[in-house]
């Protein structure tokens, strides 16, 4: 195909948008974090359960992926 | 017959020209370390027949040297096809040009070539000392290289500015300027003619080469293209011999004109940003960057002047937006970008090696550039949240001038999945460490069983939940006694503005109605009273849901709610 023809690529998310989405997906990826870490010392043998444990990670794994990806983003490591 | 038949075969063959060129006009300019050819060349149709295709011819010494070379029809700006052809003569190397359209018999066209040799200017004396001035020798012929009769020919030989010439080899009619040295008009030369010519003169730009630059343009479709290049400088122009002085070189009266590189500039996209500049140690040179409207240029002062034999090494680096260079139709993307890019003015680049490292999972990569490269193997980089590696595509090329620095494309396909794979993988590695910890969390490494301990465990959770529901009850009834507050005063409210209603009634219709009217607030009574009695047992019993006396309770109020109707509506 030829260039002439294509569009111009823009990303997905503008540059100047990064600092906030880091703060706000690592921010919130870090409360979850010190919830977990809260519920894992805190709960007895009896207490655990799996489910709430397995949704909480995987929130907080989400938010965290997603944070730190735009914080290398940022800071200049072009993934 | 005979004799004709030959004579076609002859021609056939080529060995009778068909051209001849009515004028020639050569100007070399070799005024820094580039020589730089502009020939215009007055073709004539000398032959039987019309001709697409026209002949030039270089001596060996300059095919050796020779760098770029462009065609254009003059006046024209598009460029003629132009490649090497066996030559006739074993000194001279002929290229041939396409036209784009036939010539026919008797008619002329006019030709501009231009090229470009590097390495063809040679110091003398080699070795100077510091407080001297740099003299080179150009060696070249008077009459220009042709494939064809040449019926005039001029060369004009620019020297450097403000130099001297400490001689020119003197072929009659021959003419020495300031700064300049004309040969010719000469007439009716023959074909591979040549008479060699020596220039001595000063010329004090300092010859620094680029031995090699290595350009790596990194694309992220984040929104980025990263460009960075390590650049190999050395001074290869009249050696310096003796010591260096700092003193001398600051008092020097020539200032800039000394043989020796100070500073340069330069010239990168006027989109570049973060701009980095560094050497072995760091960046301990005075550098600064100035945006200018089209471009933005970065001034480089090396950390020592470049004498002759010295050298350097630095590495600098930017960013751009990928808007500007990156082109995308569905999942086909394109990047057009510079092959080369300027490092500063009339550069002679030994080798030149461009990487360009495009996302991961690329497909169908296709690479066009604007002149022949040496395409060497793939590679791979992996990086940040890379699974199997980048694929880097390495082009390479020997002896580039500035004249190089054009446009070449490449096109592959990538998907968007590819990239939101990245952010995902960091999400896995994250879930992969909280797995570890819900796992480590249910191991028990007690070594003695504590039975007692556990039971008292048991027991502490059971109070807990205990704790919990009382608590929760407790909200219920807080809830509901908040309920009936409200429900209390807002009757009471109701009740008031009803009889205020009433006696509204009372004056402006008749007594009659407002009796009716008042009915209401019996039937009102009647449903708060039931509601009271129902809060009641509902409060006396938590454990009875009170199957029936619910039902009956919303019997009544429902029955309440239709009386009260049937009044206003009787009104």
């Amino acid at each position: 195909m030829d260039v002439s023809k294509m569009n111009k690529y823009h990303a997905p998310v503008h540059f100047s948008s990064f600092p906030h989405l880091t703060i706000t997906l690592c921010g919130i990826g870090l409360l979850l974090i010190a919830y977990f870490t809260v519920a894992q010392v805190t709960a007895t043998k009896a207490s655990r359960s799996l489910v709430k444990d397995v949704t909480v990670a995987t929130l907080a794994s989400f938010f965290l992926g997603f944070g730190s990806l735009f914080l290398l983003l940022w800071v200049g490591i072009y993934v | 017959m005979k004799a004709f038949s030959v004579l076609g075969l002859i021609s056939l063959l080529g060995l009778v020209s068909s051209w001849k060129i009515a004028n020639l006009d050569r100007s070399i300019d070799i005024a820094s370390q580039v020589v730089k050819v502009s020939t215009l060349y007055t073709f004539e149709n000398d032959g039987t027949s019309a001709e697409k295709q026209v002949k030039i011819a270089f001596s060996q010494e300059e095919a050796d040297h020779l760098s770029f070379i462009a065609a254009t029809i003059e006046g024209n700006k598009g460029k003629l096809k132009i490649s090497k052809v066996a030559a006739k003569n074993a000194n001279f190397v002929e290229y041939a040009i396409d036209l784009a359209s036939p010539i026919t018999t008797g008619h002329q066209i006019k030709i501009r070539v231009n090229s470009r040799f590097s390495h063809a200017l040679t110091p003398l004396p080699a070795k100077i000392q510091q407080s001297e001035s740099q003299f080179v020798v150009y060696q070249g012929s008077a009459y220009a290289p042709a494939a064809y009769q040449v019926a005039t020919q001029k060369t004009t030989i620019k020297t450097a500015q403000g130099g001297k010439t400490l001689s020119a080899t003197n072929i009659v009619p021959t003419k020495q300027e300031t700064e300049r040295v004309i040969y010719g008009p000469y007439a009716n030369i023959a074909a591979f003619e040549s008479k060699e010519i020596r220039v001595h003169y000063e010329n004090n730009f300092p010859f620094v080469v680029a031995t090699l630059v290595e350009r790596t343009i990194e694309v992220s479709h984040w929104g980025n293209v990263a460009v960075e290049e390590y650049i190999e400088l050395v001074h290869q122009g009249a050696e310096l011999e003796g010591s260096f002085s700092r003193i001398d070189y600051q008092m020097d009266r020539r200032g800039r004109n000394q043989p020796a590189l100070q500073h340069f500039t330069t010239i990168l996209p006027s989109t570049a940003r973060d701009i980095y500049y560094r050497d072995e140690i760091g960046n301990i040179s005075t550098s600064a960057v100035r945006i200018r409207a089209q471009s933005v240029d970065v001034e480089i002062r090396p950390r020592f002047p470049l004498f002759g034999g010295w050298k350097t090494s630095y590495v600098i680096g930017y960013n751009v937006p990928t808007e500007e260079f990156l082109y995308n139709s569905g999942n086909q993307y394109a990047l057009k970008m510079k092959l080369f890019d300027h490092v500063f003015d009339n550069i002679v680049v030994d080798k030149l090696v461009t990487k360009v490292v495009l996302p991961e999972h690329v497909k169908k990569v296709k690479i066009s550039t604007p002149y022949a490269v040496n395409r060497k193997p793939d590679e791979l980089r992996p990086t940040y949240l890379d699974t199997i590696g980048r694929l880097v595509i390495v082009v390479e090329k020997e002896n580039v001038v500035t004249d190089h620095s054009q446009f070449f494309t490449v096109s592959y396909e990538f998907e968007f999945n590819d990239l939101i794979r990245e952010p995902l993988l960091a999400s896995f590695f994250f879930l992969a460490l909280f797995g570890v910890v819900i796992i480590y969390g249910r191991f028990d490494f007690t070594i003695v069983e504590d039975p007692e301990r556990e039971a008292e465990e048991r027991h502490q959770e059971l109070l807990e939940k205990l704790a919990n529901f009382v608590e929760q009850k407790q909200s219920a009834y807080a809830v509901l006694s908040a309920g009936k507050q409200h429900l209390t005063n807002s009757r009471n409210q109701i009740n008031n503005k009803l009889g205020e209603e009433v006696e509204q009634v009372k004056k402006l219709i008749s007594a009659a109605a407002a009796e009716k009217a008042s009915e209401l607030a019996k039937y009102d009574k009647n449903v708060f009273d039931l509601v009271d009695n129902y809060l009641k047992a509902v409060e006396k019993s938590t454990s009875k849901t009170g199957g029936a006396d619910e039902q009956q309770f919303v019997q009544k109020i429902a029955d309440a709610r239709a009386r009260a109707d049937a009044i206003l509506s009787g009104i």
